[in-house]
């Protein structure tokens, strides 16, 4: 059985680990996607407190999440998209 | 030491790596890639913890969105290269990594201070012979918590915005 606390550490370290990409880094693709990873630590902090009640509302809800990760990912990728075609001002991909 | 510890610290070690190459990464698929493999971790880590459908649905929404970031990113020419940062002053340079540090210290405090409480907690015990996180159980609760709008506008969402990029470069296509 997988101890739900340790769950918890990767999906705080997941977390960190995106806020400090979103931060550090300059590329615009790769801030998405650290947002992406903040989402999916969101997600997996989700399943984790699901498991500790024993109750599934935590994956309704982490699916709800996934929706949104995807909703998420296709807006960025427009504006990806929006950019390369935009003025030279436009953000580094 | 269980097959399943194993499993889920292997994975643990996967995740973790990847992001931290996904971070290093100086080119835009090699960040792709990292977080595809990302992803598959965190996903074998929700199958141990016994979430199997959000185990799928987060593999089947994060392949669709790296395979638009990665198509995004092969039509940029030349947006390859980190662009150079601008120079900045080492007293600011100090300041954040002094507040870095300070966060970093505070997480661990916390995490030492709990330790004997949080060290291996493994959840309240299933109920005998019940199917959890199956996906009856998971529509039961869809339903008693109302989340089927939550569901359906962020596809609807992600199909509106596929539909709309869809048709802006037909339109720009047949001008040009």
């Amino acid at each position: 059985m997988v101890p739900v606390t340790h769950a918890f550490y990767l999906a705080s370290l997941l977390l960190l680990a995106g806020l400090v990409g979103l931060m550090l880094r300059r590329p615009l693709l790769t801030t998405l996607l650290c947002l992406e990873l903040m989402l999916v630590a969101a997600h997996l902090a989700l399943v984790a407190s699901s498991r500790i009640w024993a109750s599934v509302d935590g994956h309704a809800l982490a699916l709800v999440g996934v929706a949104l990760m995807a909703a998420q990912g296709a807006v960025a990728a427009g504006l990806l998209l929006v950019w390369r075609r935009g003025p030279s001002d436009a953000p580094p991909l | 030491m269980t097959a399943t510890l194993v499993l889920f610290y292997v994975a643990a070690l996967v995740a973790l790596g990847s992001v931290g190459m996904l971070l290093r990464s100086r080119e835009p698929r090699a960040a792709v890639r990292w977080m595809a493999a990302t992803l598959a971790a965190v996903a074998a880590i929700e199958l141990l913890l016994l979430a199997p459908w959000v185990a799928i649905a987060a593999s089947v929404a994060g392949a669709m969105v790296l395979a638009l970031f990665g198509f995004a990113s092969q039509l940029s020419a030349g947006g390859d290269a980190e662009p150079p940062r601008p120079p900045e002053s080492a007293r600011r340079r100090r300041l954040e990594i002094v507040a870095g540090l300070v966060l970093l210290a505070g997480i661990a405090w916390i995490l030492l201070g709990t330790w004997g409480r949080q060290l291996a907690f493994p959840g309240h015990d299933l109920a005998p012979g019940a199917a959890f996180g199956g996906l009856r159980q998971l529509a039961a609760a869809a339903e008693g918590e109302r989340l089927a709008l939550a569901f359906a506008l962020p596809l609807l969402l992600f199909a509106g915005v596929l539909g709309a990029l869809t048709l802006v470069d037909r339109g720009q296509g047949e001008r040009g």
